[in-house]
């Protein structure tokens, strides 16, 4: 009788210890570490290897962060060619038995507007097709990507089923109050004024829900260089459509944008955040697409 | 051609004449228009929206188009009328408010939006407390 309680006991002692291991998820996207933090609450732990404020475009991993992808168990990535290097590491990963959740696979994608070859320098160190990768500017397509998420959790840990379901039903109901909030703040902004110009074209997706155009300076990466000739025009179509206000990222500020500023008479219109969160309020997607919409409509309307 | 002074007049000052214009074309001052914009801009057609905010039960209404003064309703109605007079080819969207009282409970908001008496747009909002939407118009 002793017995069969202290086994019975120690077999509480496991199950219990094996609940507070959280899951180990590592993340190339800060826009997924923090629905990966949302969705997961305590029982993930959260990695991300990709700060805010770093260049996404440009961003090699370290042998550290090789070693930190390979140790965890669900690596998040935003896919579309956004990471270069993912192909690469790939079966290494599965090898290691790392689950691997690329955003890209769920979303509606969009075509960047890659217009200019000539004097557009396509040897960059991250490989892009056409597809426009920043997917996480459009909440729906958000909103796919935490029901991506929250089923990888279930699978790797069933035990957190319930947690998981209910913490994703809260963050969709507050992605669709975002939605709302972001269409009525953009009511207040005439659709003739629905310009965007910026420094690389990551807005592709904010444009197509809202009604903007984009008039983008580099390509849909940062390391993509305008020709003189683009820079030209551009500056003519900033004239002609009257615009506004011209904006900078929290990542890039290209020279070529104040020469743009100062030869238009646009105003800066402030900072975008356009390759992932920022910090401080902009630390979450909800407050990153807060603080950009907030600064669209300032400056624009 | 020596007997007509006055045709000669003519050749030497058509010759000159056409002798400048490869000058003035070089000369002449740089066009101070903008290359024109991708997508042209179509001229205005304005029309007015007629827009009826219809509820459920009394609330504080407002309905607001960008650049234009927002029409409010004077404390908790049933109903607000509205015109606006906006670009037909590109139609403001309409930000809609209903400040219902929160023990109304579930409360609908209805939005119907008319040219001349023609239907446009017709949404019917819900909730509790504040409701608050965007209606989109559709390009005629
Ligand atoms: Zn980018």
């Amino acid at each position: 009788m002793m017995n069969r309680l202290l086994i019975a006991t120690a077999f509480l002692a496991w199950l219990t210890s094996a609940q507070a291991e959280p899951l180990r998820v590592a993340s190339l996207s800060t826009v997924m570490a923090d629905l990966a933090r949302q969705i997961g609450g305590e029982r993930v732990e959260v990695t991300e290897i990709v700060k805010a404020g770093v260049d996404p475009h440009i961003y090699e991993p370290t042998p550290g962060d090789r070693k930190t992808m390979a140790k965890s168990q669900i690596l998040l990535a935003s896919g579309l060619g956004f990471e270069g290097y993912l192909d690469k590491i790939r079966p290494g990963l599965e090898k290691s038995g790392v689950r691997l959740v690329v955003g890209g696979d769920v979303v509606k994608p969009i075509e960047g507007s890659c217009d200019e070859h000539e004097g557009h320098d396509h040897a960059h160190g991250h490989s892009h097709g056409t597809t426009d990768p920043h997917w996480w500017h459009s909440i729906s397509n958000v909103q796919a990507v935490a029901a991506q998420i929250c089923n990888a959790f279930v699978a790797a840990d069933p035990e957190g089923k319930a947690t998981y379901e209910m913490n994703n039903k809260n963050l969709q109901t507050r992605l669709a109050a975002l939605s709302k909030w972001v269409r009525l703040q953009l009511a207040a902004l005439p659709k003739a004024n629905r310009v965007l110009v910026t420094s690389h074209d990551a807005l592709g997706y904010f444009a197509k829900d809202n009604g903007f155009e984009i008039f983008a300076v580099q390509g849909i990466s940062t390391s993509d260089q305008p020709s003189s000739q683009k820079v030209k025009r551009l500056i003519g179509e900033i004239k002609a459509r009257k615009v506004k206000a011209i904006f900078a990222e929290n990542i890039e500020n290209p020279k070529v944008l104040e020469q743009i500023t100062n030869e238009t008479g646009a105003k800066p219109g402030g900072v975008l955040y356009a390759d992932g969160l920022g910090s401080g309020p902009a630390g979450t997607y909800e407050g990153m697409m807060k603080s950009n919409v907030s600064t669209i409509v300032e400056a624009l309307k | 051609m020596r007997g007509f002074p006055l045709l000669r007049l003519f050749l030497v000052a058509a010759g000159l004449a056409l002798l400048g214009v490869p000058v003035w074309l070089l000369t002449r001052p740089a066009p101070s228009a903008p290359p024109p914009a991708s997508a042209p801009i179509e001229p205005q057609k304005m029309a007015v929206y007629e827009v009826l905010l219809t509820t459920s039960a009394p609330a504080r209404l407002a309905v607001r188009v960008a650049n234009q003064p927002s029409v409010e309703s004077e404390g908790p109605a049933t109903s607000l009328s509205a015109s606006f007079t906006m670009n037909a080819a590109e139609p403001e969207d309409l930000a809609v408010f209903g400040n219902f009282d929160p023990a109304a409970g579930n409360c609908a908001l209805r939005v119907e939006v008319r040219i001349a008496g023609k239907p446009l747009a017709d949404s019917t909002f819900w909730g509790t407390g504040l409701v608050e939407d965007v209606v989109t118009i559709p390009k005629p």
